[in-house]
């Protein structure tokens, strides 16, 4: 063929693809249930019922026409959308759907978590696509941020706040580094109740990992369970770890006579994690929040504080929200 | 003990079921109450035994009046052979007529020594005690009727009121339980009121009948003044012919086959 | 013609006082052993368990730190160890050991009062009203301590339920049995209600807390436990001759001159108060206050005079038993509940089948 005829072929090809950009691509992703998915990215109504801790990182706000009730609640969203709950509708919970109004949304995709398979079932057989996310370590979790980018046509804004949780991430790596092998402590992570510990939770263990600390509760092939006192004594953890929205203190361990025997009350090393979520941005500083109490004297070279605010501010835009504990 | 104008009505009726009943119950005798289903023989025995409250009359018993008393002092003076039932628990015969001694034990005590023994003595009377132990809910009809009237017997009180107590019992102990109890009326001299609907049982074995009907005292008195063929055609409606046989009389109805 | 009529007497014992205490060695004889052992079993059970568990303390040192009780000095300075002892294993054995009997003791006297060997300790609604105590005061007040909120619901829920059951003045069973289906289910459904409205975060607490355990058993709820026992079951212990005539009949038993309104009240009140301590620490624990004292019927008799004196006993020691298995199973503690559950329900098929219709009065 002559030269013209080539070149009209490479324009109408480049056109192609360029329509092709333009007008959003297929997009197939594989949730937590082994389930794929096939969308048009980016999609233009999405409800999202978990990770909407990611929403104000990607600021993807415009495609969202349904959130998780409990949103409203959550002190981050308030601080980087004030006006969520007048701006932003409610889709009711994840767990509990109501099928009427979620079709009146008419979302494009729905973003819940893969705990009740049911309603995932129910809601695909009434025509909507689902995607089904439970993180369970960090890769997962870039996986999951990866997605959302994609899915709203914010890449970019993903890849950043992948690359900033990186950084916070790669200032423990550094000090894990330093640990040598046979002085990791043992850590331990409780739940709604003293007993209640976090014992084989992937995410959990990739934490632990991460800042060159033990499980004291990893033999127990369980994600969460209840243990007797004596169980945990025999753990004798060094340092003990509240979830940030327990009903009771780290005041209640520190002096109850049952935990004194354990060597983490002995040497007042309990800790009441922030209340931040940890499927979010949030985990980088929460890990490093929690690296920096498991080995004080090794993060005396880093402010917490500081590094937590900055990330905060790149992130969100804004100043570090409460964490909930005094002394961060 | 004599009744007096004994009226009873249920509060959302308008016609009493007992009209001004009136009737002397002989000490240490048996006393029968006859009658026909709906002439108010249940609705009597409710008020003697202090379940209903009657809207008038009186029951009197030496000094007092029974029927003002509460119900731990009206237990001391009467006690109550109930129809038998089956209770939910198999307690020992023992165990069943120890119970007479409640109002006599107090609420915050167990029987002691002397109310076992009063207990065992009531088992005697009554010829029971070979079955002492066994199972309440084991023994026969006519045995558990026997149980209750010795229950009633430990309660030591004055006056018996049993509640139709040969309607489930067969033949032989339907004669074996009244015998027992005309013999405990006349040995320990209580006064013993019994409804009945047999006119026959009446005859055999009470000392005073009372003839109820449609809520009144038809007639009261020896069985055999009252019990006739008039005052059975009377309450019964029912055609009979009086036998007599060796000073014993019986009453047939006439049925033609 | 009736003069004739006599049955074979049997021959009257002339000695009245022998006779009495033939009768009472007739009655017990085949049961002396076995109520002994009842009777005994809590304090066994306790005995072993304080031997049993996760952190291995050696029998030596157990007791020691026991002995040290008595007597002072002489447990030396061994601290850590004898703390898992003092302050953890023996609460914990005490606590279950006084929620199993308030349990077991309730449920005995419950089916005498209500006339029914089906009935537990529960029927009047105290779970359920226990349970919207700790959902309120978990998901709207934490100010309030649950165990405090707990108690205060699950007694209003057994007023509400006698309230209800009172027509005409008078307080009968089918009533309360009744009103306690229907205030149970009502106080589920605000429960329900809360569970819905509460961010899933304080919902573990509710939930957790409903499922019965002692894994967190101090003596603070030891003291409390001990209340609810002497408070509560020492009347009906007092009084428990009365339910042998209470369960005759309410008619029966007015005619045998028992105040049954009064009694009954007294009855029910009491062993709510029991109850309603024992939910308030413990959590809900189903099972033993229906069939420790349903095993022990079996077993020695329905007098209530000897069986609810053994049934404290036995559910004592159940209780304990349950735990300690609970404790000692797997590396976690499961919870108490379902332990109570495996072990009751096939040791009571057994028992069943073993000609154990007596108990059910067939």
């Amino acid at each position: 063929m002559n030269r013209t005829s080539g070149l009209r072929w490479a324009a109408l090809l480049v056109a192609a693809l360029c329509c092709g950009v333009a007008h959003g691509e297929t997009f197939s992703y594989t949730d937590k249930l082994g389930r794929t998915v096939q969308l048009d990215v980016p999609v233009k109504r999405a409800v999202i019922y978990q990770l909407h801790e990611f929403l104000p990182a990607l600021k993807a706000w415009d495609k969202i026409v349904g959130i998780g009730r409990f949103a409203y609640q959550n002190s981050l969203m308030l601080a980087t959308k004030p006006d969520i709950a007048s701006t932003v509708p409610s889709g009711g919970t994840g767990t509990d759907i109501n099928i009427e109004e979620l079709l009146k949304v008419k979302p494009d995709v729905v973003i819940t978590w893969a705990v009740r398979p049911e309603n995932i079932r129910f809601m695909e057989q009434k025509g909507l696509k689902v995607i089904a996310v439970y993180p369970d370590s960090i890769r997962e979790m870039y996986d999951v941020l990866a997605m959302l980018g994609k899915l709203f046509g914010r890449e970019k804004e993903a890849a950043e706040t992948k690359r900033r949780m990186d950084a916070v991430f790669d200032i423990v790596r550094a000090h894990t580094a330093r640990i040598p092998a046979n002085r990791r402590a043992k850590v331990l992570w409780t739940y709604s109740r003293q007993n209640s510990v976090a014992a084989d939770d992937s995410l959990s263990n990739d934490v632990f990992r991460m800042i060159g600390a033990g499980n004291a509760a990893g033999d127990v092939k369980q994600r969460t369970v209840d243990v007797s006192m004596e169980t945990i004594l025999n753990w004798n953890p060094e340092t003990v770890f509240v979830w940030g929205s327990a009903t009771y203190a780290a005041e209640d361990i520190l002096n109850s006579v049952q935990w004194r025997g354990v060597q983490a009350v002995r040497n007042r090393r309990v800790f009441k994690a922030p209340v931040w979520s940890t499927w979010s941005p949030c985990l980088a500083p929460i890990v490093l929040w929690i690296a920096a109490r498991t080995y004080p004297e090794l993060y005396r070279d880093v402010d917490v504080h500081a590094v937590s605010d900055r990330f905060f501010r790149d992130v969100y835009g804004i100043p570090m929200v409460s964490p909930g504990v005094n002394d961060f | 003990m004599t009744v007096s104008g004994l009226t009873f009505q249920h509060p959302k009726s308008d016609r009493p079921v007992l009209r001004d009943i009136s009737f002397d119950a002989r000490h240490g005798a048996m006393n029968a109450i006859l009658g026909p289903n709906g002439s108010g023989k249940t609705t009597l025995f409710k008020c003697l035994a202090g379940l209903w409250k009657p809207r008038a009359g009186t029951v009197r018993h030496g000094e007092c009046d029974i029927l003002s008393l509460p119900d731990r002092k009206r237990s001391r003076l009467i006690a109550v052979v109930p129809q038998d039932h089956e209770p939910p628990f198999p307690y020992s015969v023992a165990d069943v007529v120890l119970m007479g001694r409640a109002v006599h034990v107090g609420a915050l005590s167990a029987p002691g020594e002397r109310d076992v023994q009063i207990a065992r003595e009531a088992i005697e009377t009554l010829s029971l005690d070979h079955l002492s132990e066994k199972s309440y809910t084991r023994i026969s009809g006519g045995e558990r009727q026997l149980t209750l009237v010795a229950r009633a017997l430990a309660q030591q009180t004055p006056i018996l009121l049993l509640d139709e107590p040969t309607s489930h019992l067969d033949f032989r102990n339907q004669l074996h339980v009244l015998g027992k109890v005309r013999e405990i009326a006349r040995d320990r001299g209580i006064t013993v009121l019994m409804t009945l609907h047999d006119p026959n049982l009446a005859l055999l074995f009470a000392d005073h009948a009372i003839v109820l009907t449609q809520g009144q005292v038809l007639a009261s008195g020896p069985p055999e003044e009252v019990i006739t063929e008039a005052t059975l055609a009377a309450v019964y409606g029912v055609d009979v012919v009086m036998l007599r046989h060796n000073g014993t009389r019986v009453v047939s109805p006439k049925v033609t086959r | 013609m009736s003069a004739n009529l006599r049955v074979p007497e049997h021959p009257v014992d002339t000695e009245p006082k022998a006779s009495v205490r033939a009768v009472a060695a007739r009655t017990r004889k085949k049961n002396i052993p076995v109520a002994l052992l009842i009777l005994v079993s809590p304090f066994l059970v306790a005995w072993l368990s304080l031997f049993l568990g996760a952190y291995g303390v050696s029998p030596g040192t157990v007791l020691r730190a026991l002995g040290g009780l008595i007597v002072p000095g002489l447990n030396p300075s061994h601290a850590a160890e004898s703390s898992i002892i003092l302050d953890i294993r023996l609460p914990r054995v005490i606590l279950a050991g006084l929620v199993g009997l308030s349990l077991s003791g309730s449920g005995v006297v419950l089916q005498g009062v209500f006339r029914n060997p089906l009935v537990d300790p529960f029927i009047l609604g105290i779970p359920a009203g226990a349970s919207l105590g700790c959902a309120l005061s978990v998901g709207f007040l934490p100010g309030w301590p649950v165990q405090t909120m707990a108690f205060v619901f699950g007694m209003s829920a057994v007023g509400m339920t006698y309230g209800m059951a009172k027509t005409q003045g008078e307080v009968s069973r089918l009533p309360l049995i009744l009103s306690g289906v229907i205030v149970s289910a009502f106080f589920t459904a605000m429960v329900s209600v809360i569970k819905f409205l509460v961010d899933p975060n304080k919902l573990q607490s509710i939930v957790f807390w409903l499922m019965g355990s002692f894994s967190l058993a101090d003596w603070r709820q030891v003291r409390i436990a001990a209340v609810g026992v002497v408070l509560g079951l020492t009347p009906v212990v007092v009084m428990r001759w009365r339910l042998n005539i209470m369960s005759m009949g309410e008619d029966e038993a007015r005619a045998l001159g028992v105040h049954v309104k009064r009694d009954r009240f007294v009855f029910i009140f009491c062993t709510s108060l029991a109850v309603s301590l024992a939910v308030s620490v413990s959590g809900i624990i189903g099972w033993v206050g229906l069939m420790a004292p349903h095993l022990v019927r079996m077993l020695v008799g329905p007098d209530h005079r000897t069986l609810v004196p053994l049934s404290i006993a036995w559910g004592a020691a159940f209780m304990i038993l349950a735990d300690t298995i609970a404790r000692n199973l797997t590396s976690f503690d499961v919870p108490v509940g379902i332990i109570t559950a495996l072990l009751g329900a096939p040791f009571f098929v057994f028992l069943m089948r073993r000609g154990g219709k007596e108990s059910w009065g067939k």
